[in-house]
C-alpha cells in the first residue's frame, strides 16, 4: 500500500515552503542547524497535511511549537497563516491528568494482577499472562513512538499507527527522491 | 490470538480529555449525578449513535434540574409507557421536544423487554436486550443507580464503562458464549482491534506471515522505527549534500515539477540560457503551483535533476526570488515545447 502521490506532492509543497522560510531567516546555519531544520519543516509539513484530522498530527505540531522550544517561531513561520488554528494554545491539562490515573490505575492492577496469577498456576493460565504481558509491553513502546500516543486508547493507537505509517512512508519516499537527485546533480 | 488485558477505566477518562473527543461526552460526564434522563438512555435499542447529538444542549439544561424532578419523571414514566407520548411534567418542558425520540424508543424498548415475545419474535428481543445493554450510557453511574429503582427486573442492567464512545454497538451473543455485558463489551473491542490489526498487518511489510499480536506488535514497532531512522538519516543527508546553496530552499524547490512538463524537459536548456542573459523579474508566486499527480517517481528524480542544475546556475543572481522566478519563467516556456526526446541526451547535453 503506497501513499497516495496527492499526499506526496502536498508535502513537497508544504516543506519547499516551510524550508524557504527557515532559510529566510537564518543565514550561515552549520550543518546540524540545518539538518534540524529540514526534519523539522518535513515533519510540520506532514502533520500540516493532515490538517488536523488526525491526533499524530496535532500532537507533533503542538510539541514542535511548546514554548519552551526554539523551534516555535521557525514552526509559526512554517505553517503561515494557519498556525493559530493548527497549535493547540492550551496547555491540555487534562490529558496530563488522564495520563496519571491510567498510570497509577495500571500500577494497581499490576499489583493486583500479580497475586491473581500466583492463585492459578496452570501451564495455559502463565503463557497467557507471559503473552499479555508482552503485548502491553509493546503497546507501550508503541504509544512513546507515536506523537501523542500516550493518551490514546488502544483502538484509536492502532489507527493512529496506520496514518502515521502512511505519513511517514510518503515523507521518506520524497525525501529520498530529493536525496538522489541532489546526489546526483553533485556529482554531475 | 492473545487478547489485550481488559481495562475498563482507562477508556473513560480517554474519552473525556482527549482533545477531539466529542463535547457531549464530557458533558455527560460532568453531569452524572444530576442527569434525569439517564433511565431513557439506558435503553435506547436501535444502534443510532447521532440520535444523541440534538439532545446534548437539553443534558446541559436537565442537570440543573433537581432531585424533585427527577423522581417525577421516573414516576412519570410508567404511565408515560402505558400511553406512548411525551412527558407533561412541568419541568422536562425544555427537553421534550428532545426527549420525544428518545421517549418512543425507550418505550419500544421497553415494552419489548416487558412483554416477552408478546408482539415480537426472539431474536429481536434478544436483539433488544443486547443492544440495550450495548448502548452508549455515557451517565454510567447515574444511570445504575436510576436503573435500580425502575427497572428491577432487567437484568441486563450491568453499565458497560469500558465502551468507547463512539456510538450504539448492536451485538449478538453467539451460541455458547457469555451474554453478560462485561464480555460483550470486550468482544466487541477484541474484534475492533483484530480488525485493525489485520489492516496493519498489510501495509507493514513482512507481517504476513507472522500470527499473534505480540509479534506483530513487535514488527510494527520496528517498522515505525526504521521509518523515522530514515527521516533523520535523509535529512542528515540533504543537509549535507546542498552545503554551497545560500538558499536551500530555493534549489530544493526547483525540484518541484510536475510531469507534464516532465516531456518537454529539452527545452529547458536554450530557454535558460536566455533567461540567464535576461535577468528575468519576478513570474508567479510559488505558491500558486499546481500539482498533477505525479505517478512516477523515476520521472520526478531526473526531471528534479535537470531542474536542479539549473538552480545551481543561479550564483549569479543576487536575490533569492530571482531565481524562483527564473525557474518558473523557465517552466511556462517549457509548456510551450512539447519534446518527447530521452531524459538521459537531456542530461548529456548540460556538458
Amino acid at each position: 500500500m503506497s501513499p497516495p502521490s496527492s499526499l506526496k506532492q502536498e508535502f513537497l509543497k508544504k516543506w519547499i515552503m516551510g524550508l524557504q522560510r527557515c532559510s529566510s531567516s537564518k543565514k550561515n546555519m552549520s550543518i546540524l542547524e540545518r539538518k534540524k531544520a529540514i526534519k523539522l519543516s518535513a515533519d510540520v509539513a506532514m502533520a500540516s497535511a493532515r490538517n488536523g484530522t488526525t491526533c499524530w498530527s496535532r500532537a507533533l505540531i503542538a510539541n514542535a511549537s511548546k514554548d519552551s522550544s526554539d523551534d516555535k517561531h521557525l514552526v509559526e513561520q512554517i505553517l503561515g497563516p494557519e498556525s493559530e488554528r493548527l497549535i493547540m494554545k492550551k496547555v491540555p491539562r487534562g490529558a496530563l491528568v488522564c495520563n496519571k490515573r491510567i498510570r497509577s490505575k495500571k500500577v494497581l492492577k499490576r499489583s493486583c494482577g500479580i497475586r491473581r496469577t500466583r492463585k492459578c498456576s496452570p501451564q495455559a493460565a502463565l503463557a497467557t499472562s507471559i503473552a499479555k504481558r508482552l503485548v502491553r509491553k509493546r503497546t507501550r513502546v508503541l504509544k512513546s513512538l507515536i506523537p501523542g500516543g500516550e493518551f490514546m486508547n488502544v483502538v484509536s493507537l492502532i489507527e493512529e499507527t496506520l496514518d502515521y505509517i502512511i505519513s511517514l512512508r510518503a515523507q521518506v519516499d520524497v525525501m529520498r527522491s530529493l536525496a538522489s537527485v541532489s546526489e546526483l546533480v553533485n556529482h554531475n | 490470538m492473545a487478547a489485550f488485558s481488559y481495562q475498563p477505566h482507562p477508556f473513560l477518562p480517554d474519552s473525556i480529555f482527549l482533545p477531539n473527543s466529542p463535547t457531549k461526552v464530557s458533558g455527560f460526564m460532568e453531569e452524572l449525578e444530576g442527569n434525569i434522563n439517564s433511565n431513557c438512555f439506558s435503553q435506547f435499542y436501535p444502534p443510532e449513535p447521532f440520535q444523541e447529538s440534538p439532545l446534548d444542549p437539553k443534558f446541559h439544561e436537565s442537570s440543573c434540574l433537581d432531585h424533585s424532578s427527577k423522581v417525577a419523571y421516573s414516576d412519570n414514566e410508567p404511565s408515560v409507557t402505558k400511553k406512548q407520548s411525551t412527558d407533561d411534567s412541568t419541568v422536562v418542558d425544555k427537553l421534550e421536544s428532545g426527549e420525544q425520540v428518545t421517549q418512543n424508543v425507550t418505550l419500544t424498548g421497553r415494552k419489548r423487554r416487558n412483554r416477552n415475545g408478546a408482539t415480537l419474535n426472539s431474536a429481536q428481543d434478544k436483539d433488544a436486550k443486547e443492544g440495550k445493554t450495548k448502548s452508549q450510557k455515557k451517565c454510567n453511574d447515574a444511570l445504575k443507580n436510576e436503573k435500580k429503582e425502575s427497572k428491577a427486573d432487567k437484568k441486563d442492567q450491568k453499565k458497560a464503562p469500558e465502551e468507547p464512545p463512539t456510538g450504539y454497538i448492536h451485538v449478538r451473543a453467539r451460541r455458547g458464549q457469555a451474554t453478560d455485558s462485561h464480555s460483550l463489551a470486550e468482544r466487541v473491542r477484541r474484534e475492533k482491534i483484530s480488525e485493525r490489526m489485520k489492516i496493519l498487518q498489510r501495509l507493514v511489510p513482512g507481517c504476513d506471515k507472522v500470527t499473534g499480536k505480540a509479534l506483530m506488535l513487535d514488527e510494527i514497532i520496528n517498522y515505525v522505527q526504521s521509518l523515522q531512522n530514515q527521516v533523520e538519516f535523509l535529512s542528515m543527508k540533504l543537509a549535507y549534500v546542498n552545503p554551497i546553496f545560500y538558499d536551500f530552499g530555493v534549489d530544493l524547490e526547483a525540484s518541484m515539477v510536475t510531469p507534464e512538463r516532465v516531456t518537454s524537459v529539452a527545452s529547458p536548456l536554450p530557454s535558460l540560457q536566455q533567461c540567464n542573459s535576461t535577468q528575468t523579474t519576478a513570474f508567479a508566486d510559488t505558491t500558486t503551483t499546481t500539482f498533477a499527480p505525479a505517478n512516477n517517481d523515476p520521472i520526478l528524480d531526473t526531471s528534479a535533476a535537470l531542474l536542479l542544475q539549473q538552480g545551481l546556475r543561479p550564483k549569479v543572481f543576487s536575490q533569492p526570488q530571482d531565481n524562483a522566478s527564473l525557474l518558473w519563467g523557465v517552466e511556462d516556456q517549457r509548456q510551450k515545447f512539447l519534446n518527447s526526446s530521452g531524459l538521459n541526451d537531456n542530461l548529456c547535453s548540460f556538458h
